[in-house]
């Protein structure tokens, strides 16, 4: 997955930016708890440390498997901290879509 | 989406037997049917009935403006004019053109009343019948399920006790779930608090907990949550869409959920599900519309993370693999030949998908089109984005990586160690001289170009470009150990020395910075003993980099290890010292002994007149001692200088190490560590084409006693019955000569009758099923029966057929 994504960053931040998405997510994502995110979030701020590597990540980053684009919304939302609530009508449509599915499972 | 009313007045109908038909076609979203038998009824009792076909007609517009039907809504409006007050006809149209995010609602969504109205009366029948006992089906949870998620409120006829708790209960929920779904947790679990554990409701609480933990992160403990939840309602399926999952959920609702839980609009679900719904037939032309028509056209290039997101998967063209993902491909270079072609460029497209085809064409062959293709990328970045020497500084540093790698360029030259060239040296020169040009302190191209001259044999390149690089890096630990390892390589030793300490000196935990150093000072010392030179300093600034712990099996860093090498190597008191500490400070006396063997074949230094005596004094008590000398010959042949004509030194110590204690093995009941002997011996006989295969057939024997004997517990014979069938047995039948399957079969065949007799019915089957395999794998061969047993040689029950003598 793109660090800039991971990291909730533009590719025009500096390296106190980084410094400071790293400390903020590390203190949301402890490795003692969330040990997949916290590796996530290593590996993203490892990436893009210096001007030179978030350049490099900016030009040569790129997805190795095929996907949709339903698929790479979902993988988006996957991020640490992408997640937040979505409001009454999102929720309303989503539970009442899975009555319809619901009914129509069991009649 | 507005909140429902207080008390709907379909709930009037709910009791009516002549109303049940039109409110059972409401609830299943059958609007225009509702709305004739509704007008049927209005003929009788207009005055009673009217509020029914009101509502059937309204449900009927959303419905069509929801699908975008507007033509069609328009006279189903113009009708309901005639039967509504204008303000009920305004707060309609208000509705349908309120916030497009609701849509995908909309189309799911029924009548709430009408679902109450009609669903009520079961839900306290239901109540009723789980109170007695009775277990709820997934029938009874679709029904408590579609109450809730009608979010209609009900007002419960007085006096029944049943109806009152259970639309308290309702409430509580439908509260818990809007305070959840504005993120208010804390408020969601006080709502739920007072929620019995016996209620109807009761999968909701862990329904919205699950929710909680996905949306704070917690995975596991959301997991946990959402699959104790029954299956058969809404609740269960949307908890799919929350695991990450997605069930039947429609792919409209699945995006806008996605969209609004990350905080964007979600009246773009419609533009992703119309474009999955294009991408999955292969329509990549209209995938690539869908996207733009609600991104804009420069989402490709968009600061956005979303929708940098979505650009990829849609620029991402892999090979084809299927029909559709060709149709797509197809699509996908029809569309880039018109965007170089066209006149008025698409920059942000163009340059996606420049970039995306050279990212994903770096294996091709034709190295020469890729560069151009890649520098062309970089150019349009220059325009787009303005100049940045960094940048391209970094594009040409990438491009350099990608033609400098190794490869055989003669595909019948497989495994040719020395036809591997460069993928294309020169132009991957020129790239990473282009990097440093545009940022001279870009420390990776200068090494790039270092490698490429060390690669292409441009020695006295390479070496003026080596000093320049430490008189303009003084301070770069990669520099400097590069420039050491190489120095070493051209036998300066003492400059390579000095950049290796250097270069140490600025990380000391670099443990490959250290490694070096220690084959430098190694070297060092081998040099100057081959010109009988004592060197006491060198040994002396080796030992802080040493490692002390006895376990430790380097043949580089281990402390033990190195003392071996300078009792070799040093001909004085000290050298002789080294050894006594060697062998106490070591592991077993066994294991140092055969270490020595190879560092004397290595240097080419005698071993002591004592060596012989204290290998035949040495033990081989354990299978764990055993195994480590087979691990110590693995790390010894894979050692710098090994020479395949020490194989048969090797061969000999290990022979008469396994001579010495195939009984101990037997003895000490320790059929797992015997097993993996038998097992290691067989892997490295195939790999080092070491004679060992007496010792191997030494070894199974005793495996295959051991696991007749009843000794090992029932875990650890099971386990090595299992080893034993497939490693010990089937590779020598496979590999050995033909009529050792026979040999096996018979074994087996005496282990399965060992186990009847034994009345060990799981040994005995697996024994049988593994004789029906070879039996299987070697039908056609002439199977050769075992003598019995009357007729066998002797044997007492402890000896093994020892191939040692």
């Amino acid at each position: 997955m793109n660090p800039f994504h991971i990291l909730d960053l533009t590719p025009g931040c500096t390296d106190a930016e980084v410094r400071t998405a790293y400390h903020r997510l590390l203190r949301k994502f402890p490795p003692e708890h969330f040990p997949s995110q916290f590796q996530m979030i290593q590996e993203a701020s490892t990436l893009l440390r210096t001007e030179r590597d978030r350049l490099r990540v900016q030009l040569t980053h790129h997805r190795e498997e095929v996907c949709s684009p339903l698929q790479a919304l979902e993988e988006f939302q996957s991020l640490p901290e992408r997640m937040r609530p979505p409001g009454l009508a999102a929720f309303k449509a989503l539970l009442q879509a899975s009555a319809t599915v619901a009914r129509s499972l069991n009649p | 989406m507005n909140p429902p009313p207080v008390h709907s007045p379909l709930m009037d109908f709910a009791g009516d037997p002549a109303a049940a038909g039109v409110l059972s076609a409401l609830t299943k979203g059958k609007w225009r049917q509702a709305r004739d038998s509704a007008k049927e009824l209005c003929k009788k009792d207009r005055a009673r009935y009217l509020p029914l076909l009101v509502e059937a007609n309204i449900r009927l517009v959303h419905d069509l403006a929801s699908r975008g039907l507007l033509s069609d809504a328009r006279p189903v409006i113009d009708y309901l004019r005639t039967l509504c007050p204008p303000e009920t006809i305004n707060a309609l149209l208000q509705e349908i053109a309120k916030s497009p995010a609701e849509k995908p609602a909309e189309s799911a969504m029924r009548a709430p009343q009408a679902v109450c109205a009609t669903l009520w009366p079961d839900l306290c029948r239901i109540a009723g019948e789980l109170q007695e006992g009775r277990a709820a089906t997934p029938s009874d949870l679709r029904i408590i399920d579609e109450i809730v998620t009608s979010f209609a409120s009900v007002n419960p006829s007085a006096g029944n006790p049943v109806a009152e708790r259970l639309a308290a209960e309702l409430t509580l929920v439908q509260t818990a779930c809007k305070a959840a779904a504005e993120g208010r947790w804390e408020e969601m679990a006080d709502t739920l608090r007072p929620l019995r554990s016996d209620s109807l409701f009761r999968h909701w609480r862990l329904f919205l907990r699950g929710m909680r933990h996905v949306f704070c992160g917690e995975k596991a403990m959301a997991k946990e949550c959402l699959k104790r939840i029954p299956p058969g309602g809404a609740c269960a399926q949307a908890a799919l869409v929350l695991a990450g999952g997605s069930g039947r959920i429609p792919v409209t609702v699945r995006a806008s959920w996605i969209l609004a839980t990350c905080g964007k609009d979600p009246a773009k679900g419609f533009a992703i599900a119309a474009a999955e719904q294009s991408w999955k037939t292969g329509n990549w032309n209209a995938a690539r519309e869908s996207l733009f028509k609600a991104f804009g056209k420069n989402m490709p290039c968009s600061n956005d993370p979303l929708e940098r997101t979505l650009a990829d998967a849609l620029f991402h063209n892999p090979p084809p693999v299927s029909e559709v993902s060709d149709k797509r491909s197809a699509q996908y270079f029809s569309h880039y030949r018109r965007l170089c072609t066209a006149e008025k460029c698409e920059l942000a497209s163009i340059q996606a998908m420049i970039r995306n085809l050279s990212l994903h064409s770096q294996d091709e062959t034709d190295t020469r089109g890729f560069a151009e293709e890649w520098v062309q990328f970089l150019w349009m970045q220059t325009l787009m984005h303005g100049p940045n020497p960094l940048r391209d500084s970094q594009g040409h540093l990438w491009l350099a990586n990608i033609l400098s790698i190794e490869c055989v360029k003669d595909p019948s030259d497989r495994g040719s160690a020395a036809r591997k060239t460069l993928r294309d040296g020169d132009t991957a020169l020129q790239a990473f001289q282009k990097a440093c040009e545009l940022d001279p302190d870009n420390v990776d191209a200068w090494l790039g170009r270092l490698r490429v001259l060390e690669k292409t044999a441009r020695t006295s390149e390479r070496n003026e470009l080596l000093d320049e690089l430490v008189n303009r890096f003084p301070r770069n630990k990669n520099i400097l150990a590069q420039a050491g390892r190489l120095a070493i390589q051209r036998n300066a030793l003492v400059k390579g020395i000095q950049y290796l300490e250097s270069a140490r000196a600025l990380d000391p935990l670099d443990p490959e910075c250290t490694s070096d150093l220690l084959r430098g000072l190694l070297q060092r010392t081998v040099q100057m003993a081959n010109r009988k030179k004592a060197t006491p300093d060198v040994w002396g600034r080796m030992e802080p980099l040493l490692d002390a712990s006895p376990d430790c099996r380097s043949l580089l860093t281990s402390r033990w290890v190195m003392r071996l090498r300078r009792s070799l190597l040093d001909s004085s008191a000290a050298g002789a010292a080294a050894r006594k500490d060697a062998i106490a400070t070591g592991p077993a006396p066994g294991l140092v002994l055969f270490v020595e063997k190879f560092l004397s074949l290595a240097h080419q230094a005698p071993l002591p007149s004592c060596w012989a005596e204290e290998w035949s004094a040495a033990e081989f008590a354990t299978c764990g001692i055993l195994n480590e000398l087979l691990g110590l010959f693995d790390n010894v042949t894979l050692e710098d200088g090994f020479h395949i004509d020490w194989f048969l030194d090797f061969d000999v110590l290990l022979r008469s190490a396994f001579q010495r204690n195939s009984f101990g093995l037997l003895a000490a009941a320790d059929p797992a560590g015997a097993f993996n002997i038998a097992g290691n011996l067989w892997v490295w006989h195939r790999k080092r084409s070491l004679p060992l295969r007496k010792a191997e057939d030494a070894v199974r024997p005793l495996i295959h006693k051991t696991f007749l004997r009843d000794v090992p517990p029932e875990a650890v014979k099971s386990s090595v019955h299992l080893s034993f069938c497939h490693y010990a047995l089937m590779p020598s039948w496979q590999l050995v000569a033909r009529s050792s399957a026979n040999r096996n079969l018979d074994a087996l065949e005496e282990i399965m009758n060992d186990a009847n007799r034994l009345g060990e019915i799981e040994v005995a089957v697996k024994t049988n099923s593994l004789i029906k395999e070879i039996t299987f794998l070697t039908s056609g061969m002439p199977r050769r029966r075992a003598r019995p047993k009357s007729a066998q040689e002797p044997k007492p029950e402890m000896q093994i057929d020892l191939p040692f003598e």
